[in-house]
């Protein structure tokens, strides 16, 4: 096991996960109840007390952190989750189901490696059913034999929470490939027409807005910076995409309403608490009011548990028809 | 360790402001706006009394680095963006602050809006959330068109922001603070961490401003409060700490009340 362990990591350095300390709950807020990361970490490598740590010589890497933290404190694989994605998306055109594997895995044969699956959040698999309509196969035939193995029961319960909420024919693009002869693997042959449309999509997919990053701020580790957790992004992509009836089913499983009691007095510290922006200073110059973007919220909690007049619900769904505008809280 | 404090003499002080002036230079304050005051060190006026028979009297306010701060009390990070450094300094962590402003609703020396507050300062300021410090000097609209530069044509023209920056650099706070969060008055720790004294202290043309250790019985400021009565400030409205009183336990302290008389002869 310790084997595998370090293989994984000597393979896949860029997959070392890395702390952003201030988008954590409890270091943002003193004393607020978070303790998903330490509660999801199999091999204990997460402490939280005065400061957030990951112990990087006990982290295996399962990357079950970044897929459950609900404030997008760590970010192993972010940077290449949309390379990822579009050559998933390329590579449907000529195969008819392209497979993801593991580079932890370096004996089996898959058309694009990625970390460790335990970082296939709810957000990221949705995303990959959308883009990837062709489907693809997910090999988790090799986790049997890896000490991560674990999160082979993670992405099952994921993928099955996916179809249970509406999107049953969509979360069936996903394959899980539990056995090993159940793998279906295709090597790639490019006739002349293929290749050139493969030229073409990789051109375009590549152009696509997919790709388009968040603008970089100076002040990168600034408690005070706005961050949209990735998987909040994925999800955002993926409902600007949708169909009405779509939206609906994801908007209303996947997205929150924050809203307010009467005793709110508009004094604005949770627009400061928020890490993500979803709450600011609506418009008004006289007796501004507070405003919220659906979009934008994760569902922390976090505004509830820091407004001094108790006036803040987060509720999960969010009913109304555009989750990207701001629009003054309810009371 | 030390515990910093600072004695302003009254009858010294002509009111000039020289000290809030030089505070605005060392420290790259912006200019005030939306119920903020900038100034971390500002002033109250009072006036009493009836024309012809008045009396006028100027104080000096800043930080009074409080032993209770409630700012800091109020502070929801962790670690906190505002705390006391060892030696008495209400400090404040410009990478740490969220801007919730929790501490200038905690301050009795400070408003989240000084004009609704109807008070004469704030001690602590904020910059608002996605807004941008020093608006002037990136503004491209010039005072008289055709006539006298921009803001912002002055700014590329001394090439920083604002033109006039003292650049210095501390581990806590930046020279020039970013937008969305709280700022105020550190007591020049860049400059007394050298020897040197706060700036408001040195450009004080009057010598009224005392600063130094106040567990040293040796000290400046220790002499001049043993030597003199002294009183201090209890809120942002210009009102005294009674005797007996604590209070948030303020560390700036006033000697030698005075106040300017006109009395019709
Ligand atoms: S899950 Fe995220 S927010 Fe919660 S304690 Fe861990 S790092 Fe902080
Ligand atoms: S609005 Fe509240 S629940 Fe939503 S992200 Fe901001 S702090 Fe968290
Ligand atoms: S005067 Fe206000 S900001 Fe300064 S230490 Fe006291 S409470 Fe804090
Ligand atoms: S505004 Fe900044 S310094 Fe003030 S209480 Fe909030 S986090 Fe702390
Ligand atoms: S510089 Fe000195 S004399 Fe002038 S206002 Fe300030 S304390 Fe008073």
């Amino acid at each position: 096991m310790i084997r595998e362990r370090l293989l994984h990591k000597a393979l896949d350095r860029d997959a070392a996960v890395t702390v952003d300390r201030s988008r954590c709950l409890g270091m943002r807020l003193d004393g607020f109840a978070c303790a998903t990361c330490v509660d999801v970490c199999p091999a204990g490598a997460i402490t939280t007390g005065d400061d957030i740590v990951l112990d990087a010589d006990t982290c295996t890497q399962c990357m079950l952190c970044v897929s459950e933290c609900p404030s997008g404190c760590f970010n192993g694989s972010k940077p290449d989750f949309y390379a990822l994605a579009s050559k998933l998306m390329r590579l449907g055109r000529s195969l008819s189901s392209p497979v993801l594997g593991c580079s932890g895995m370096p004996d089996r044969k898959a058309h694009i490696k990625g970390p460790c699956f335990g970082y296939l959040s709810y957000e990221h698999l949705i995303f990959l059913a959308f883009f990837v309509k062709d489907g693809f196969q997910v090999d988790l035939a090799g986790c049997v034999d890896c000490g991560n193995g674990f999160v082979k029961e993670r992405i099952k319960e994921r993928l099955d929470r996916i179809a249970s909420y509406a999107f049953p024919g969509v979360a069936k693009r996903i394959i899980l490939v539990l056995h090993e002869d159940e793998l279906d693997y295709q090597d790639i042959t490019y006739d002349r027409r293929g290749f050139f449309t493969v030229l073409k999509n990789a051109t375009l997919s590549r152009t696509a807005d997919l790709l388009d990053r968040q603008d970089k701020d100076v002040f990168s580790s600034a408690y005070s910076e706005k961050k949209l957790p990735f998987r909040r992004e994925l999800l955002n992509k993926v409902l600007s995409s949708l169909s009405d009836k779509e939206r609906k089913a994801l908007t209303t499983n996947f997205y929150y309403t924050v809203g307010a009691d009467n005793n709110c007095d508009d004094c604005f510290s949770c627009v400061g608490i928020c890490p993500t922006g979803a709450l600011k200073v609506g418009p008004g110059e006289a007796s501004p009011r507070l405003a919220f973007s659906s979009a934008l919220c994760s569902g922390c909690g976090l505004c509830s548990g820091f407004c001094i007049n108790g006036s803040l619900r987060v509720e999960k769904g969010f009913w109304e028809d555009d989750p990207f505008s701001f629009s003054a809280v309810r009371r | 360790m030390p515990k910093y404090g600072m004695v302003i003499d009254l009858q010294k002080c002509v009111g000039c402001g020289a000290c809030a002036i030089a505070c605005k230079t060392e420290n790259n304050t912006q200019d005030r706006a939306d119920g903020q005051r900038f100034n971390w060190a500002d002033f109250v006026y009072k006036e009493e009394g009836k024309f012809p028979n008045v009396k006028f009297a100027a104080m000096p306010v800043l930080c009074n680095h409080c032993t209770d701060a409630p700012c800091v009390k109020a502070c929801p990070v962790k670690p906190k963006a505002m705390f006391k450094t060892p030696d008495g300094i209400t400090m404040h962590n410009d990478e740490r602050c969220i801007g919730c402003q929790r501490c200038q609703k905690a301050c009795p020396y400070s408003s989240t809006d000084v004009d609704k507050d109807k008070a004469a300062y704030s001690v602590l300021s904020f910059n608002a959330h996605g807004g941008t410090t020093h608006p002037f000097y990136k503004d491209e609209k010039e005072l008289i068109k055709d006539c006298t530069a921009s803001g912002a044509q002055v700014a590329k023209v001394a090439g920083d922001m604002p033109p006039h920056r003292t650049l210095y650099k501390h581990p806590e706070y930046e020279s020039v603070r970013r937008s969305g969060i709280t700022e105020k008055c550190i007591f020049c720790e860049h400059r007394v961490k050298n020897g040197e004294q706060p700036y408001c202290v040195v450009s004080c043309p009057a010598k009224a401003r005392i600063f130094g250790d106040l567990s040293d019985p040796g000290s400046d400021v220790s002499k001049a409060l043993k030597a003199h009565n002294s009183v201090q400030l209890k809120n942002n409205k210009g009102e005294l700490l009674k005797a007996g009183e604590k209070g948030t336990k303020p560390n700036v302290y006033y000697i030698r009340s005075y106040k300017a008389e006109a009395k019709k002869v």
